[in-house]
């Protein structure tokens, strides 16, 4: 009985295993989806369809496929990028270049076997890793770039010639030549909530303690300790706890610092750009560190019993979860969150100002949108030698660093997204408005910012036709921005149409610092094997003894735990690390000349 | 088999009963837990404790509604069922060919697979092999490559041995070969491990999606599990915001997928799994040799 | 246990091919083949850690640069003892619990009611299901401040300040093999039921009559019957010693509990995430390997001098 049931189920598995083998053969699949297929297929889609006796100024009638590979990134297969291929902003693309732009995102590991099997795809676009660039360069997978930009996008070189002038020593084994396209130039609009301030209030006590005056950090602390015991547990009988962070990183604990403060993160929350100087600060070991700075303040909250304990342990979701739901009470990294949190305090009160937003501060640095210099090794563009058209590539690449294609990029298409009113300035439609209101509509209209990795200028920079690349920075969007009553109170008091226009204003008024030269583009050297190692070794101490720096009993205390800390750092090798950024930073400023 | 109840046994017997159960609550607490998120509002899923926090089904209309849910769960499906019987095959003849002694090279056969368990080549290395070998893109890199594994053989090769050796040697007296010899005496015999080496491989098998992360970019053959795996990477954020700090970092955006979503999907892609082992209990019989040996 | 001796097969002097053994070779030869397709010729990939390859460059770009990244695991020697010390205890630990699953299974078998056999049976398996990530989770919101114990323990009265069990280096070793347990023991039990499922009745009928009640079965039947599954299980998890675990170790591995947590596959990821270094990774694999090997050597080696037969 058994052995006839084995061979009846073998039977109808082998059947169905012929018909598996059937279905990856030919058949259309379920959805429409262009966005898949390995780029070889995708090449042959462009060899058969641009015919080789073409002049050589293309126009070509069929559209040529190019599909750009992006190493590192898969949040891009997120639904936002499966409908992108149906909306307007593509077919201005291909209107404007005859290109049919395909996009494929892939992960560390992908990226690995893609480049080992040489399969890049016909753009390959690197992200923030300089050893990436280094191995395309060295298997000959990239190509140079210097003819094709003179050819079909002089204004690569012409607009931002900081920007040209890194692209061409990018690869330092042949500096002059560019082998790659930074995107991102330009200047930077202040978000409309600020973030990464150390100087965040919860609006309603505020309100209630009577507006009382910060002027640094230990007067910020007091303040915070009076609206904290406002308010010492959740609605739900919870412990609220002032300030937290998520331990699991570095950057978790001196991001909100180094924009207070004045200092731009150049790697990994350690080596930091002064602005005063642009000199390089390495926050192990400098005294004036932004992350020494973060460890003493979250030492006196700890003493005052207003740190969370769960701060060593919890991850980036733990935190924000205990924000939403009001268990921490200060917080200010990423927007979503204090959004989220004060739309639950709305929930529970209609009449709720609780909200979490930044106060003015006078001598504080004012964070803007972007984390400043807009090129470098974030997101570079680079055209493959297995690219069967590369004058289409860089015509694609052109017209994404043109300011049409920017324009495109951060406000949509021109006609549906914006136009231009009556007085000749860019600004949103009506129907964009609507769709933005509308919760079902859905990408790409809420979600344009997501361009930004891929066009040439930044969101805040002002273009020839008076408008912003990104129409969201303009104060016509600003004003029209539906918010929660707290935030409409905070611009009432402060007199401003969105919350960061009181820090910007300060700036302007001279109050807070701010005003960065962005158009500075530098990036840092990739590090050498010696030197990841170091510092692969001074993070994993830091990391595991940094606790003992908070919970220093006292004063005191902990300044002897920091100088015991600081000598280890530099006994394995810190300052040799500094050294090597101080030198590859000051040979970027050499080369940016 | 007649035997009295003690005292002693109603008191053990109670005691493990209790025991047991007590040990089955802590075991379901997860899939309680997945219950409460997956059912929540995502916007108010931290606010859940013991209950579902404004109930709803969107998480699981979202999850199954995707572009090619459809399909993924029936390549899912194919590979768990085909890869399953297959390897269950392959291995149990293997196991059952390396408990003849007599086969020249045995040992150094047998050794050489055993020691292939701690072998490890590396990413590269391996996605180069495999693509020589054709496996880019097809069915056949979810079946094949995992036809034999050591630790099942190595299972069933004992489990063979406490096979009383005259059964065997009856049916070879009757003429049969090698392979008769296997599939008509050892085989049913071996029922309940072989059930238990299906159990094993039907969860690897239904689990697996790194296998379609590295070799698959049609997207008519990804599995469920992959389909879904995006939606669960968190380590993978991390690593990317650590990556790009101090870079411009200037709109990086990344879409948050909320918790009631992420256990939703891990309530998709992992209850339906969860009956295989049922299913395949009825094979953990005792009592199939009990006629054989008087014979 | 069954065994046929091949020496008596072939005496005298002259050695001719016994064509039945030689089939039986032939029969197994696709097997071999496949195994070393599949395992043994990815590791020309080995050959990797003695140059400075990065990932994706080509293989004529390559330098041979000898033995300089087995040289460098030295320089991590603290960091690597202090790793191997977490790796072994909790190794060791598991190890001399290796007779719960073998316990476990024996008093699953015990339950009379089919039914309640059945249910309790898939049940226990439950957990093997869930993704340590998932577990982290209901770690956290269990044992967080804010959690479900605090908050017990607080309305209670019983504590003022509130616990911290996932900061603890003190329990760390045994937070961790509970959880282990908690979601392994179900699973593995489940090999040694089949095992059970296949011991032959009579046996018991036997014991019965002599007079013997249920724990003499147990011990005297079920326990040695099982013995020979259990012995292969053993000499693989020894061979397994170095790979306690990743994932779990992953999650659970924070600022305070690093120094008890961070196994050598921590280790190993760590150096590698910000070095990206695939040679350093390679020959810190093959070092394991080599590990792996000689340990199950050495065990199959005592097995074979105690039982007068060898596992492998």
């Amino acid at each position: 009985m058994t052995k006839k049931l084995l061979a009846i189920l073998l039977s109808v598995l082998m059947v169905l295993a012929l018909f598996a083998g059937c279905t990856t053969g030919g058949q259309s699949s379920s959805a429409a989806e262009p966005s898949s297929s390995s780029s070889s297929s995708k090449t042959e889609d462009s060899k058969s369809e641009s015919s080789k006796d073409e002049s050589s100024e293309p126009e070509p009638e069929e559209p040529v496929t190019i599909t750009m590979m992006s190493l590192g990134f898969t949040f891009w297969q997120d639904d936002f990028y499966n409908t992108i291929y149906e909306t307007p902003i593509w077919d201005q693309v291909y209107e404007a270049t005859g290109v049919d732009w395909q996009f494929v995102g892939l992960d560390g590991e992908q990226s690995q076997i893609h480049i080992a099997s040489n399969e890049l795809g016909d753009i390959v676009q690197i992200i923030g890793s300089a050893a990436d660039l280094d191995t395309l360069y060295t298997n000959e997978q990239i190509i140079p770039l210097n003819d094709l930009v003179e050819q079909y996008a002089p204004h690569i070189k012409n607009d931002f010639p900081g920007r040209w002038a890194w692209c061409c020593n990018a690869v330092a084994q042949e500096p002059g030549t560019a082998y790659t396209l930074a995107v991102d130039a330009g200047d930077n609009n202040y978000n409309t909530y600020s973030t990464r301030y150390v100087y965040t209030v919860r609006w309603d006590l505020y309100k209630e303690l009577g507006y009382p005056e910060i002027t640094d950090l230990n007067s910020y602390l007091d303040v915070a300790e009076d609206m904290w015991k406002l308010q010492p547990k959740t609605a739900d009988g919870k412990n609220v706890y002032a300030f937290s962070f998520p331990g699991s990183s570095i950057l978790g604990l001196d991001q909100d610092f180094l924009g207070t403060f004045g200092y731009m993160d150049r790697l990994g929350g350690y080596v930091l750009e002064r602005y005063t100087d642009n000199s390089i600060c390495y926050a192990f070991t400098d005294d004036d560190s932004p992350l020494w700075m973060a460890l003493e303040f979250y030492n006196k909250v700890y003493r005052r019993g207003m740190l969370d304990p769960d701060c060593f342990t919890q991850t980036d979701d733990d935190y924000k979860s205990k924000v939403t739901t009001g268990e921490v009470m200060f917080y200010n990294m990423y927007q979503d969150t204090f959004l989220s949190f004060g739309q639950n305090m709305l929930d529970n009160d209609a009449d709720s100002l609780a909200v979490l937003v930044s106060v003015p501060v006078p001598g504080a640095y004012a964070y803007q949108g972007g984390s400043g210099n807009g090129w470098g090794l974030a997101f570079c563009d680079s055209i493959t030698s297995s690219c069967e058209r590369p004058d289409m590539a860089m015509k694609l690449i052109g017209y994404l660093f043109s300011e049409e294609g920017s324009r495109l990029g951060w406000s949509g298409a021109k006609g549906v997204d914006w136009d231009y009113n009556d007085a000749g300035e860019p600004v949103f439609t009506d129907e964009f408005y609507a769709k933005a209101a509308d919760p079902e509509a859905g990408p790409p209209y809420t979600a344009v910012t997501c361009m930004a990795n891929w066009v040439g200028i930044t969101s805040g920079q002002l273009l020839s036709d008076g408008g912003y690349t990104s129409l969201r920075a303009g104060n016509d969007y600003l004003a029209r921005q539906p918010m929660l009553p707290g935030y409409k109170d905070f611009c009432e008091y402060f007199n401003v149409v969105y919350p960061c226009e009181a820090l910007k204003k300060a700036v302007e008024d001279g109050t807070m610092a701010g005003d960065i030269d962005m158009t500075l583009g530098l990036s840092l050297p990739a590090a050498s094997e010696d030197i990841a190692r170091i510092e692969e070794g001074i993070v994993n101490y830091f990391t595991e003894n940094f606790p003992d720096a908070v919970t220093a009993p006292d004063d005191a205390a902990f300044a002897a735990i920091k100088a015991n800390m600081i000598a280890k750092m530099l006994d394995l090798g810190a300052e040799t690390a500094k050294q090597y950024w101080v030198d590859g930073w000051a040979k970027a400023i050499e080369d940016a000349k | 088999m007649k035997q009295k109840r003690t005292a002693g046994d109603i008191v053990f017997d109670t005691a493990n009963i209790i025991f047991m159960l007590l040990f089955c609550l802590l075991c379901i607490y997860p899939f309680y837990y997945i219950f409460v998120y997956s059912f929540s509002n995502p916007q108010k899923a931290d606010f859940a404790v013991l209950w579902p926090v404004q109930p709803t089904l969107e998480n699981y209309r979202t999850v199954l509604n995707l572009d090619g849910f459809a399909r993924a769960s029936l390549n899912s499906v194919l590979r768990t069922v085909i890869g399953t019987t297959l390897t269950v095959l392959v291995s149990a003849f293997f196991g059952y060919l390396m408990t003849k002694q007599e086969m020249y090279g045995r040992k150094f056969i047998y050794r050489l697979a055993v020691f292939s368990q701690y072998v490890g080549a590396g990413l590269i290395p391996t996605y180069l092999v495999m693509r020589a070998y054709g496996f880019y893109n097809t069915f056949l890199v979810y079946i094949i490559p995992g036809l034999i594994s050591v630790y099942f053989v190595m299972l069933i090769k004992t489990y063979i041995e406490s096979i009383p050796p005259s059964l065997e040697e009856s049916a070879k007296l009757d003429g049969a070969g090698i392979f008769q010899c296997w599939w008509s005496v050892i085989l049913p015999l071996s029922i309940p491990i072989l059930a238990t080496v299906a159990v094993f491989q039907s969860v690897a098998h239904w689990n697996a999606w790194f296998d379609t992360h590295i070799y698959i970019t049609d997207e008519r053959l990804w599995t469920l599990q992959y389909l879904l795996q995006r939606f669960l990477n968190t380590k993978k954020e991390e690593e990317m915001l650590r990556r790009l700090s101090g870079l411009a970092t200037n709109q990086l955006r990344v879409t948050p997928t909320s918790k009631s979503l992420k256990l939703a999907v891990t309530a998709v892609v992992t209850i339906p799994i969860l009956f295989v082992y049922p299913f395949l209990q009825r094979y953990f019989v005792k009592g199939l040799m009990l006629g054989a040996v008087k014979g | 246990m069954r065994s046929t001796n091949p020496q008596t097969q072939s005496r005298g002097r002259r050695k001719k091919l016994n064509p039945e053994r030689l089939k039986l070779t032939l029969l197994a030869l696709p097997f071999l083949l496949f195994t070393i397709a599949f395992s043994y010729v990815p590791l020309f990939g080995w050959g990797l850690a003695f140059t400075n390859y990065r990932p994706g460059l080509r293989f004529d770009k390559l330098e041979f640069v000898g033995l300089k990244y087995f040289l460098l695991i030295g320089t991590y020697w603290e960091r690597i003892l202090n790793a191997l010390r977490n790796t072994l205890v909790l190794a060791l630990i598991s190890l001399a619990l290796f007779g719960l699953p073998i316990l476990f299974a024996i008093l699953l078998n015990e339950i009379r009611r089919p039914f309640a056999k059945k249910f309790i049976q898939t049940v226990v398996t439950l957990p093997n299901f869930v993704s340590w990530v998932i577990v982290y989770a209901i770690c956290f919101g269990l044992f967080s401040s804010n959690g479900l114990l605090n908050m017990v323990l607080g309305e209670l009265g019983l504590i003022t300040q509130p616990t911290q069990l996932m900061a603890n280096k003190n329990i760390a070793w045994t937070f961790m093999t509970v959880l282990g347990l908690w979601k392994g023991l179900g699973w593995s039990s489940i090999i040694y039921l089949a095992a059970i499922a296949g011991i032959d009745g009579t046996l018991y009928e036997a014991a019965y009559v002599d007079g013997a009640n249920r724990f003499h079965c147990m011990w005297y039947i079920t326990v040695p019957e099982l013995m020979p599954t259990a012995l292969v299980l053993f000499l693989l998890q020894i061979g397994n010693i170095l790979s306690v675990g990743f994932e779990q170790y992953l999650l659970f591995a924070n600022s305070l509990t690093a120094s008890k947590l961070t196994v050598i596959d921590l280790l190993t990821y760590n150096i590698g995430l910000m070095s990206q270094d695939y040679s350093f990774a390679t020959a810190i694999s093959i070092l394991r390997s080599i590990v792996s090997i000689l340990l199950m050597s050495i065990a199959n080696g005592m097995a074979k001098r105690i039982r007068g037969e060898s596992l492998i």
